[in-house]
Parts: C-alpha cells; structure tokens; sequence
C-alpha cells in the first residue's frame, strides 16, 4: 500500500498518544523548532455534500488540533511539516507535525517515523477487515420464493 | 524550543485584560510592558485578537508572511475588514467599514501606532462615557506625539453617523489608549495648527 | 415575562447538586462491587444513546457525549445541552470543503426501492428483524461470557472481498433521468446555523443543518405527522447507509487533502412522490435527504422526509405544518426546546401575583365573592 503523506496523520493516530509524543520528542532533539501556525485545539466544521440534490451544508462540528512548523537541523537542512488532527489535543497536532517534517524532508530518524506509519497503517487495515467482516456477515442474498428450496438462508 | 511572550495564553489574557480597561475608560493610558517581552504593543494586541475567525487589512504592510501565519487572521480590504492596522504617522487615505444601523458592531477596529501615547504636543480634549470627572460630563485630556492630523479629521467624519463608526486603538512602543466611537473628540493644542 | 430577584436558595441549590451525585453513587453503599461507569462502557455498550448526544449536541466527540451521559445520569437532553456548552468554548479552526459521502466505510446499507443495488444489500448491526423480546439471560451476565461473544464472531467470520465505498442508489436513477438534477446552488456557501439566526426564509443548507442536530424525538413527531396523512410525502427509501466518513481538510504545507480522523454516521435518502417540472417538462421524482452524527436511522428517515417536505413548502407555501420551514425549524432543537420547558420552573412570583390580582379585581367586578 502506498504511503502518501495524506495518509500519513491517518496511519499514525492508529497508534497510542503517548508512543507519538515519545517518537516526535526523541526525533527533534538537536533541531531547531520553529513554529509556524501554533498549536492549537478548537472545533472544525464538517460540511458534506447531500446526497439528494449535491448541495453543501454543515453536519455539524468535530474537535480539531492543528500546527504547523518548521524545523532545522544544525547542518542547515530544514524541514516544514504541519497537522490537522480530529482530536482535542493541541500537544498532539504539534507532535505529529514533527513526524510529519521528519518524514517529509527525511531527517534523521525518519526511518522510525515511516515504520510507525506501516505499522498504523496495518492496524487501520484490520479494522478495515472487521468492518468488512461485519457487512459480509449480513449481506442479503436474494432470491425469489420457490425458486431455491425453502429458504434462501439454507445453503 | 522558545514561543514568544505574546503568543502564550497568559499573556494573551492579561492583553486582553488591558484592552477591556482601556475601552472603559477611554483616554487613559495603560502599559502593556510586562506583557511585550521587547516586541510592539501593537503587534501584542494583534496576537490577543486574531483568529481565524477575525478578518484584518494592513494597508500599510506592517506585518510579515510570518505574522500573517501565526495570527491566523483573514487577509480583508480596508473597506470590509473588521480589524484595521495601520501606521498613525501616515494618512490613512482608505475608508473603514463603519457598520450598519442594524449591526453596528461591525464598525471597524482600527490598530493605530504613533510616537508616543501620554505625551507630545498634540492634545486632545475627550468627554463621553467611560471618562470620569465632575458630574457625568467629565473631561480627560490625551496627549500624544507622531498622529498624522487627518486620522482626526477622517475619525470625525467616521463617527459622524453614530452608532455607525470606527473604534481606535492608539499604541506605541509599549503603551495603548483606546477612542471608541462614544466619545467626542476636541483638539486643544495642535503645533500643526 | 418578569423574574424576580430573590435569595435564599444557595444552600437548597447546593445541596441538590449533591443529592443528585449521591444518588449517581448509591449503588456503592455497603457493595464492595459496585464501581463508576467506565466511559468506554458507555461509549461501547450505550452506543445509540452517545450517538443521540453528539447528533443533537451538534459535535462529534464520542468521549465527551460519553462524560456528558455519565454526569447527567442518563438524561440525553442534559448531555446534549453540556456537549453544546463545551462546543461554545471552543475556537473554530476550519471548515472542510464539501465532502462525498459515497467515500463512507460502511457498515450498513439498505435500499427498500431496489432488491438488486450495485455492491449489494447489508444489513450491518440492526434490531430490524429481532423479536422485541426481553432477553432475560442478559440479567446477570458473567464477565467471562461477555468477552467471548466478540471474540468468537470475529474468529468465525471469512476472510471477505468487498469494495472500500460503494455507489449511491440515487446516482443510478438520476442517470436514467428520473430525478430532479443536481442543485444549481452547488457553489454557494453552505448556511452556519451556530453563527446565524435563522431569519425565514432561510436556504435549504440551514433547514439541513438545523434538522441533523435537532433532538430525534421532535424530529420524529413532525415527520410522523406527514406519515400519516398531515402530508403527502409517500417516501420510499432509496438508501439507507450507516459507516464512517473520512474528515478531509488541507495539508497545512502541501495542500493536498489530508484524512484527519473519521466520524460515524447514518444517511438517508428518499425518493418521493412525482411531479410534472414547471417548464412542461416530464414528471420526475421528487427527493428528499437526512443525516446526522451517529448511528440513529430514525432520526435520519426522518429528516429526509422533512427535507422533501419542507422543499415543497419553500416553493409553494405550507399546506401542512410538516411543510412549513418556520414551525419546523424552531421547534425540532432539544436544546431550545428543553431549556424552554425548564425556565418554567424559574420562579415567576410577580407575574402570578400580577394574574392573581387581576382575576380577583375581575371577579369583584362580576359581583361574585373575590
């Protein structure tokens, strides 16, 4: 599976908080953080577009963290990174805006940032498969009355 | 890593703590210092009042690309932004949106750094309320240094069709004053005229 | 209306706070068993009652509905009105771009227009064809059983093949030219019903807004009213879908749009009586759209039977109060609704002193005794 940076966010909130706030910590050490857009926790706005006539309107609201940074390393290689998180944790948007950058620019250490992202990824994965599971396990096979034995359920 | 004074939410409150005394008490003078860390009380004002929510023009190009980011603030023009900044030692040649009859609330805020608030030798003879005195017609005299005489001029042909009008913040370096449209403005001693 | 000023409840209302967490932790006296609701217990096994709260509190955050369910022993007006609360708190960050609930993960999707819908049909989790009744083994539940049954399904269940999204009913028909086109309005700005007053009339996008966090029970009262003959609706459910949406917004440094986490939620679409277009043209169906927050098909059926209703009222006039954006729209918020009901009990001394004065004097002056 390919892994985008727009899949990135998705992948490493598969993981627990703490386990992400440990990585972007250990990871900008020795850089130079410098913060674009602060970290921030406040609401987003959901808007869709129905599904009868296509016309947009809001759902309703969703907690959102957001940052945006830029950080530098000592031998003058700089990286820009920036989340957008559904969570009420500014803290975490600033972390995963780290690993965002890290990853990015491939800093040092991105190797663990892009295993983190498989690793989510495969968590996403199987909750994939659950929900799969649960819609196979109720999909309705019709058939008409008389035409397949007595009950359709009885194969 | 190291956040700047002004963008720390204490700071921000305690701004924010001033700019309410201020527009109390309009004319009187309050120091911003302990909150500014170095940097402009204009700029700590702008910080405590963006948000992505508030629309802001700067006619005068006083804020950098990095600024601009970390406020977070929409970038409007003159005439439809509810957040004006600009430099008092220039005119101000554009036209504030002054609000309507029935939402006269939107009537600009306009950010205007001069020289010096407190002293100088323009003064300004102010009544209205918030301004204490001798009955309900008490008087404060406001002096300042580095105000282009026209943003009077433009600020009583603003105000002219109250509740319609523009609220100002005057700052320098370290300090701020606030003229809300409520009150009457009259020039006492100009070394212009 | 006038209030009155009074003192002397401090202490009363003091104590009615806790008399009410005394009886939230009753069950722990003399019971070295009981313990505190877990949020995820809430969160997991009172589902549909967290997905009522983050519908009608109007944001989606499972958590904090939980804490609200917990704090408010349960009552659903309470919670949703504490979600509202905390919402007011918050700085409005951003908005998403209008995004296509066809890219929904589904768990759920029925049609009861077609037998044979593209991708097929799947029932998902729903009570629709259980006997209502009492499953009393459920009494006394051993922890042991408990953790068995999901573990079991899940290992019974097949490796399955299934597409990530599916296609929508409505999309076939609307190919075929049977539906009214897509909206001319698709580039307007969407309606903000928690920063705008509803001023009538109002676009179609506030009425939608308005609907998907109204409280389910008043939603249900007005469509019902259509169902049965206030009306003349006939809907039929062209589809019925229940999963996750990813929520897209920009990456902050490359732009591309970014899947910042998920929400769960339940659409509904209806296809509706047909009628000829104003131009002479040839009769169509007419179409109707609900959705909220969560898993709550009612209050999405629903909906979409509002919104086709209140269409036809928008353009020709209300021939029913189903139709009529006004009665409608004010009156289907719980929060509003309820806090309206409670004031009630806000103390309204002077004003029934005022009606108790008048009725004597009128009564004096009809010669009867005072």
């Amino acid at each position: 599976m390919a892994l985008e940076r727009k899949h990135w966010i998705w992948a490493l909130t598969a993981h627990p908080v703490p386990d992400l706030h440990a990585l972007a910590e250990r990871l900008a050490v020795g850089c130079d953080v410098r913060l674009t857009r602060l970290p921030q926790a406040g609401l987003g706005l959901l808007q869709l577009a129905d599904g009868a006539l296509h016309e947009p309107y809001y759902l309703g609201e969703f907690p959102l963290s957001t940052c945006s940074l830029e950080l530098a390393l000592a031998d003058g290689r700089r990286a820009a990174g920036g989340a957008q998180v559904m969570a009420d944790d500014a803290a975490l948007a600033r972390s995963l805006a780290i690993l965002d950058a890290v990853l990015a620019a491939r800093l040092p250490g991105w190797e663990a940032v892009s295993a983190q992202v498989h690793s989510g990824t495969a968590r996403r994965d199987e909750e994939a498969r659950r929900r799969r599971a649960v819609l196979a396990a109720t999909r309705v096979d019709f058939a008409l009355l008389g035409n397949v034995g007595e009950d359709d359920d009885e194969n | 890593m190291k956040t700047e004074r002004i963008w720390q939410a204490d700071a921000q409150q305690r701004v924010f703590r001033e700019l309410v005394e201020a527009f109390s008490r309009p004319g009187a003078v309050r120091d911003l210092t302990d909150w500014l860390a170095g940097t402009a009380a204009q700029r700590a004002v702008l910080a405590t009042l963006m948000d992505g929510e508030t629309t802001l023009a700067d006619p005068h190009a006083r804020l950098g690309a990095a600024d601009w980011s970390l406020l977070q603030a929409r970038r409007d023009t003159t005439e439809s932004a509810r957040y004006v900044v600009a430099d008092g030692r220039r005119a101000p040649g554009f036209q504030p949106a002054l609000g309507t009859l029935e939402s006269p609330e939107s009537g600009a805020t306009l950010l205007i750094e001069v020289a010096v608030v407190g002293s100088g030798p323009l003064t300004l003879e102010l009544a209205g309320p918030g301004i204490d005195g001798l009955g309900i017609d008490g008087r404060r005299e406001l002096r300042l240094d580095g105000l282009h005489p026209d943003w009077l001029l433009c600020r009583a042909d603003w105000s002219a069709g109250f509740p319609l009008g523009v609220d100002i913040l005057l700052t320098d370096a370290t300090r701020i004053v606030a003229l809300p449209r409520t009150t009457r403005v009259t020039i006492t001693g100009n070394p212009l005229a | 209306m006038s209030y009155v000023a009074i003192k002397g409840g401090g202490r009363a209302i003091a104590g009615a706070a806790a008399v009410t967490e005394y009886l939230r932790t009753e069950e722990g006296l003399d019971n070295p068993a009981a313990g505190p609701l877990a949020i995820d217990a809430i969160l997991h096994q009172l589902r549909h009652l967290v997905d009522r709260v983050v519908s009608e509190g109007g944001v989606y955050h499972p958590q904090f509905a939980a804490l609200a369910i917990k704090q408010s022993l349960g009552d659903t007006l309470e919670a949703a009105f504490a979600l509202r609360a905390w919402r007011s708190t918050r700085p409005r960050l951003s908005a998403t771009p209008p995004l296509d609930t066809s890219r929904m993960r589904l768990i759920r999707r029925i049609s009861s227009a077609f037998k044979d819908i593209p991708g097929g049909q799947m029932l998902g989790p729903t009570p629709d064809y259980a006997l209502r009744l009492l499953r009393l083994e459920l009494m006394d539940e051993s922890p042991e059983a408990f953790r068995a049954v999901a573990r079991d399904w899940l290992e019974s269940c097949p490796e399955a093949q299934l597409p990530d999204s599916f296609p929508k009913v409505l999309d076939a028909l609307r190919a075929e030219g049977l539906l009214p086109p897509v909206s001319a309005v698709r580039d307007q700005a969407a309606f903000d019903i928690t920063r705008e007053p509803l001023v009538f009339p109002v676009p179609r996008s506030a009425a939608l807004s308005t609907l998907a966090r109204a409280e389910t029970g008043s939603l249900l009262a007005i469509a019902y009213s259509n169902m049965r003959g206030y009306g003349d609706v006939h809907p039929t459910v062209a589809e019925l879908r229940v999963g996750y949406l990813p929520v897209l917004l920009p990456h902050p440094v490359t732009g591309e749009l970014t899947e910042a986490g998920e929400v769960l939620m339940t659409e509904c679409e209806v296809v509706a009586m047909f009628e000829a277009d104003d131009a002479g043209g040839k009769p169509m169906f007419t179409v109707g759209y609900g959705a909220c927050f969560g898993h709550n098909e009612v209050k999405a059926i629903s909906m979409a039977i509002l919104d086709r209703a209140l269409q036809k009222g928008m353009r020709d006039g209300p021939g029913n109060p189903s139709e009529d954006p006004e009665f409608v729209l004010l009156h289907v918020d719980g929060v509003d609704s309820m806090g309206f009901a409670s004031h009630y009990k806000m103390p309204h001394y002077v004003t029934f002193q005022s009606d108790l004065d008048r009725l004597r004097t009128t009564r004096q002056k009809s010669g009867g005794p005072a």
